[in-house]
């Protein structure tokens, strides 16, 4: 049996100073990473404490959460990964990463954990399911486009409320910024510079699936590729809903395969929501 | 003190530090565009124009003086307090 080590800590809930410390790292992480700031979150793999099982359920979270955005509120210990452990027999392992860091340095970082996790596991991993919510899906995306021994396992990669088309926000923060900064008044310039010091991980959100500069990559032959998006109102064609989507994210084009639409479920509910979970379950074959 | 506790005060210490540094730059980059202005209107009025850049850089100076004293100074702050922070921590657990 090989040693776990440090590959997986214990779970504990997340405290509001870890909360606290998340959402500053996705404000200004590649800053605190950068100066080797103490308060830069180093990413991090998080056990359950079940069984070891043949099926690992890896859970990467949002900009700026933490693992707790999958529990569902008031409902003390179920969680996607938690609700998968019971009902589908995986191993749920939850990441904690520095959300403010690029999204391909935040993709191989994820890679070598992963590395690490399956060389670790008690027993021989033979399938892996990647659920990244927001920001989470464009990081396991970018984990199992390199070439690792660990990416030949991964089966599905679920992503909930992705912007593979880049956040709208972003998009107009950059412009925001950018015409602040031709403004020839050093008070605008001055508000142009503080709206550029948002971090490398928010930026590369409005580039969506491109963050890495080179566009969309072929997806991996070996896995399916599922895509849950939410929208404001209950029809998902309102006007509303066709503007703002989710809330962050709108719904992506009719070419993008095996999506589903979530009517009134917003951005954040995406990632603990029971309609939600069935979906995933039965993407999984538990249906 | 837990050694997780004393990584993250020293880097709120740190982060605090890097903003007041920040901001005492990007304050007196534009306190000098605006201070400018008048002294530029002024140095085209020919028999005034010599004292005028006297003037300037006499205010420069103490612009100069006051900016690089706030950035001095919150960077000794900033170096006593996480030296006080690692004396904390390095003492006996509680």
């Amino acid at each position: 049996m090989n040693d776990p080590g440090n590959a997986v800590r214990p779970r504990r809930s997340p405290t509001p100073l870890d909360k606290g410390i998340s959402a500053l790292n996705a404000m200004v992480g590649d800053h605190l990473d950068r100066r080797g700031n103490g308060l830069s979150i180093g990413m991090e793999c998080i056990g359950f404490g079940g069984p070891p099982t043949p099926k690992l359920c890896v859970l990467v979270h949002g900009l700026g959460c933490t693992e707790d955005v999958f529990d569902f509120p008031g409902r003390k210990g179920v969680s996607y990964g938690a609700l998968l452990e019971r009902d589908l027999g995986y191993t749920p392992v939850a990441v904690r990463y520095n959300t403010g860091l690029a999204i391909a340095r935040n993709g191989r970082l994820l890679a070598t954990r992963l590395d690490e996790l399956v060389a670790a596991h008690p027993i021989a991993v033979e399938e892996i399911v990647l659920i990244g919510h927001s920001m989470g899906g464009l990081v396991a995306e970018s984990a199992c486009m390199l070439e690792s021994g660990w990416a030949a396992l991964v089966r599905h990669v679920v992503c909930l409320g992705t912007p593979h088309e880049g956040a709208d926000l972003e998009k107009l923060t950059r412009t925001a910024a950018d015409v602040l900064g031709a403004v020839p008044s050093p008070i605008a310039r001055l508000l142009g510079n503080v709206l550029n010091l948002r971090s490398r991980g928010v930026k590369d959100l409005g580039l969506g699936a491109a963050h890495g500069g080179a566009g969309r990559a072929a997806w991996r032959a070996t896995a399916r590729h599922t895509v849950a998006a939410g929208t404001l109102t209950e029809d998902p064609g309102h006007p509303v809903s066709r503007a703002f989507g989710d809330a962050l994210v709108r719904v992506p084009g009719p070419e993008t395969p095996d999506l589903r639409v979530f009517p009134g479920i917003h951005h954040v509910a995406l990632a603990h929501d029971g309609r939600v979970y069935e979906q995933i379950r039965a993407w999984l074959g538990g249906a | 003190m837990e050694e997780r506790t004393v990584r993250r005060l020293r880097g709120a210490v740190a982060l605090v530090t890097d903003a007041v540094d920040a901001a005492a730059t990007e304050t007196h980059r534009v306190h000098e565009v605006f201070a400018r202005r008048p002294y530029a209107v002024l140095e085209r009025v020919g028999p005034i124009a010599a004292p005028v850049r006297a003037v300037e850089g006499i205010h420069s100076a103490v612009m100069e003086t006051v900016y690089g004293s706030v950035r001095i100074l919150n960077a000794i702050v900033g170096a006593v307090v996480t030296t006080a922070i690692d004396r904390l921590g390095t003492g006996p657990k509680a």
